[in-house]
């Protein structure tokens, strides 16, 4: 049941009905219940086995808060990561759990923030299970931490009327990126990746940067519909991007882009393996090894790998690079502050990005290499006018419809950036105001969103992972 | 405000709201649903056809002809009118197959109480529940009611993927319409109804009838399409109607189409008329260069003549009783209507050859 189907909207509405009539010490059990459906509709064999996974780890949590005992954590966290190691990376299992990747890291999390004594074990099994099978986050994260979405689940809130308007626009925003922007872009990747021997030069560019931007609507609009589904409960769940094309480094593209994974490896892997404070050096391994654990978490295939070394890399070099950059920018008498340097800043750091994309969207490192070589292949601008990409599965109306989202994602983006939040300010609009805007967006969606008979409601990019 | 003011306020706005959400859900649906007049590019009539069936008086249709364009394109209901003083309405189809013949005639029976049924026997040949696009244009006009939801009920069976909830939001499917919408998407339908028959006035010219070709292929009788041959009979047979089966002239039509139907026609025994046969053409007064719209459907002026000559021959074998034809206003004007728009026809044709 994806975000972005019938069945969920139904359900969402029945299971919201049910929350907000029941009774606030019961709203933690009635939220498990939901959860547990959720999943149960998805396959009600794995929900035996989140619960199981639940369990477990409410106990390690228990018994890591009596005896802080390294070799304890360590058997928590391997048995914590095992399934997700069997079922990823092996052929073990028959049905891959839905969302193992997100609820692995959140109870990895957990346990080690309880061995660290950063929080107290969850005494009430009931919550610690809300937590981990938290249906908002199950598809696709944010992957949240313990002290922040148990406390919200102890209070068993109920939201107010602006909090669950906000969750509806955030919601609505989140379909809108997905549906009508991101799979629009899709039609182009998948049409011009599924025969990359047809396609050279301009063609191939015109792709590679539409999936950089595809998985990033794609990614970011089920985030939007998980905060929007959360806040209609009366939860807030972490953001999880802050416009990272709007970067001016890989480092600052990494601060911006799903922050709740970087951020888990932060401080999970990097923090623990030394971060920054044993030296240059080991800083750069530290780097890589996040990375690489990031790129492992991806996928198995080694272009995940590749693509999690690239992203270390330009990191690292861009650190080496940045005090000569700075000195270039001096010597040249250039602010390197102006609109235009942090403009031809965020462009170069959008081009490393794509590069980098090349490895994630294709099947295999030899794909990727093969795209690379078709992209310089030839030299034909004359496709920008001569109708060829009108032949890449988008009409000529269906094209101008996706620049002017282009431009308008553009323009939201620059807004979020001044910290102007949409789904907030419509919010505080009197109601004929929110009316329309709330029809704009759903009949957007209806009329140019990408759905029908051949559509799978369930293609978000980073469902698999 | 009170709490209480407070939720009657927030109710009356999501009222508000859910009332402007169906209004403009309503109007983009109606917007971006294919509209299939006959004048339209696909030259099918369906929304036409529903939308004229509809506004006809109840119980006011004697005969009701089923089957697929050649009905639409060669019998003629004012002229079977006139001759035989039977009122009747072409309730056919593009590529209409006999699951789709036997919901038309549900359908029709749920606001008319025909004597006869004529029906073109070659929805036998096409296959039961195969064509999508058929599937939807004939259902998608037609009224909600429970032989809808029945006949969408047993196309699912067949077709997994079109689900109930796309026929009741046909947004669902046509949503993707928005860059193909013209002008007539914005109209409202203008036509004179003349009873489903779709009058086409241009001619093609090297048109070969091929009736007596040994080996043209005809397919095998599907299964599932007799099952449902067999249910408009027993339906038939319920409301005391007469069951007609007629071949309506057809230049792809075979002697060897003829003997299937002929097999049928004996097993059910049932009548059938076959006006294929080569030499029946000379008899009508078919003329090869002028008659016929393309291969396979007749024009106006060859409809004019086969609807004459088989509402004759249907009164001369005594399968119809002649009705009253001197006490009916509303056919006396559809009359009318017809030599009007049938002037004025011919006038557009001979000045588009001028």
């Amino acid at each position: 049941m994806s975000f972005n189907s019938i069945s969920f909207l139904i359900f969402l509405t029945i299971g919201l009905c049910i929350y907000r009539i029941s009774p606030g010490k019961c709203r933690s059990v009635v939220l498990l219940l939901i959860s547990y459906a959720f999943y149960g509709l998805y396959n009600w064999k794995v929900l035996l086995f989140l619960n199981g996974f639940s369990v477990i780890n409410y106990f390690f949590g228990r018994i890591l808060e009596q005896k802080k005992n390294k070799v304890l954590l360590y058997g928590a966290v391997i048995t914590a990561l095992l399934p997700l190691l069997l079922c990823k990376y092996t052929s073990w299992s028959i049905v891959l759990p839905l969302g193992i990747s997100y609820f692995t890291f959140k109870s990895v999390g957990y346990l080690a923030d309880v061995y660290k004594g950063k929080i107290n074990a969850e005494k009430n099994i009931i919550l610690l299970c809300s937590f981990i099978s938290f249906f908002p986050e199950m598809l696709i994260g944010p992957i949240d931490r313990a002290k922040d979405l148990i406390p919200q689940l102890r209070e068993g809130r109920k939201p107010d009327v602006k909090e669950m308007e906000v969750g509806i626009f955030l919601l609505l925003g989140g379909y809108f990126e997905k549906m009508v922007v991101a799979d629009r872009l899709g039609i182009v990747v998948n049409q011009v990746y599924g025969d990359l021997n047809a396609y050279g030069g301009i063609v191939i560019f015109l792709s590679i940067v539409a999936y950089s931007l595809q998985i990033y609507f794609d990614f970011a609009g089920c985030t939007y519909m998980a905060l929007g589904v959360g806040r209609i409960f009366g939860f807030r769940l972490p953001e999880n991007f802050r416009q990272p094309y709007l970067a001016v480094s890989v480092e600052d593209f990494w601060r911006r882009w799903h922050l709740s994974l970087t951020s888990w490896l932060r401080d999970y892997i990097y923090i623990p393996l030394g971060g920054n404070r044993k030296g240059i050096v080991r800083k750069y391994f530290n780097v890589m090894a996040v990375f690489f654990v990031s790129g492992i978490w991806h996928g198995a295939g080694l272009n995940f790998i590749v693509w999690g070394a690239l992203n270390g890399l330009f990191q690292i070099i861009g650190t080496m690079l940045r005090k000569t950059k700075s000195k270039l920018y001096r010597i040249c008498s250039i602010d390197e502050h102006s609109r235009v340097c942090i403009w031809w800043k965020r462009c170069w750091t959008f081009l490393w990005m794509t590069i980098a994309w090349v490895f994630f969207r294709s099947q295999s490192v030899g794909e990727a290499i093969f795209v690379f070589k078709r992209l310089f292949s030839s030299w034909n601008p004359w496709v920008l006018s001569d109708g060829t990409i009108y032949e890449l599965g988008l009409s000529s109306k269906n094209v101008t419809v996706l620049l002017l989202l282009l431009i308008l994602m553009a323009i939201v983006e620059v807004l979020h950036e001044r910290k102007i939040s949409l789904s907030k300010w419509v919010v505080e609009q009197n109601f004929i105001v929110k009316c329309v805007v709330s029809y704009l967006v759903i009949f957007a969606v209806i009329i140019f969103g990408i759905y029908g008979t051949t559509y799978d409601a369930g293609s978000f990019i980073y469902m698999q992972f | 405000m009170n709490n209480k003011k407070k939720v009657v306020a927030s109710f009356v706005k999501g009222l508000i709201w859910c009332a402007g959400f169906g209004f403009i859900f309503a109007g983009a649906t109606k917007v971006l649903q294919p509209k299939y007049y006959f004048t339209s590019e696909s030259q099918s009539p369906e929304t036409e056809m529903w939308k004229n069936f509809y506004q006809e008086p109840e119980d006011s249709l004697d005969v009701l002809f089923l089957g697929s364009s050649h009905v639409y394109n060669g019998i003629h209901p004012i002229i079977f009118y006139e001759n035989t003083g039977l009122t009747g309405f072409d309730l056919s189809s593009s590529s209409q197959d006999l699951p789709t013949s036997y919901y038309f005639l549900k359908e029709a029976l749920r606001f008319q109480k025909p004597k006869y049924v004529i029906m073109d026997p070659y929805g036998v040949f096409y296959e039961a529940f195969s064509n999508t696009v058929c599937y939807k244009r004939s259902l998608d006009d037609m009224r909600w009611s429970k032989v809808k939801v029945e006949a969408c009920k047993d196309w699912q069976e067949y077709l997994p993927d079109e689900k109930m909830f796309n026929r009741i939001f046909t947004i669902h499917d046509y949503h993707g319409r928005w860059e193909n919408l013209t002008e007539e998407d914005y109209q409202e339908d203008s036509m004179v109804n003349h009873n489903g028959y779709c009058p086409y006035f241009d001619n093609q010219e090297d048109v070969a009838h091929i009736y007596y070709q040994k080996d043209a292929v005809v397919p095998d009788l599907d299964e599932k399409a007799m099952e449902y041959f067999e249910k408009i009979l027993k339906l038939c047979e319920t409301e005391s109607i007469s069951l007609i089966l007629c071949s309506v002239p057809d230049t792809t039509w075979s002697i060897n189409h003829t003997n299937k139907i002929n097999n049928i026609a004996e097993t059910y025994e049932v009548t059938f008329l076959d006006y294929n046969v080569d030499e029946l053409y000379d008899q009508i007064g078919i003329i090869e260069e002028k008659d016929w719209k393309d291969v396979g459907h007749l024009n106006v002026y060859g409809a004019e003549k086969f609807t004459d000559y088989m509402s004759k021959d249907f009164l001369t074998k005594g399968l119809i009783e002649k009705g009253n034809i001197d006490d009916n206003p509303l056919w006396a004007e559809k009359v009318k209507n017809w030599n009007h728009a049938y002037e004025v026809g011919i006038s557009k044709q001979k000045a588009d050859e001028e």
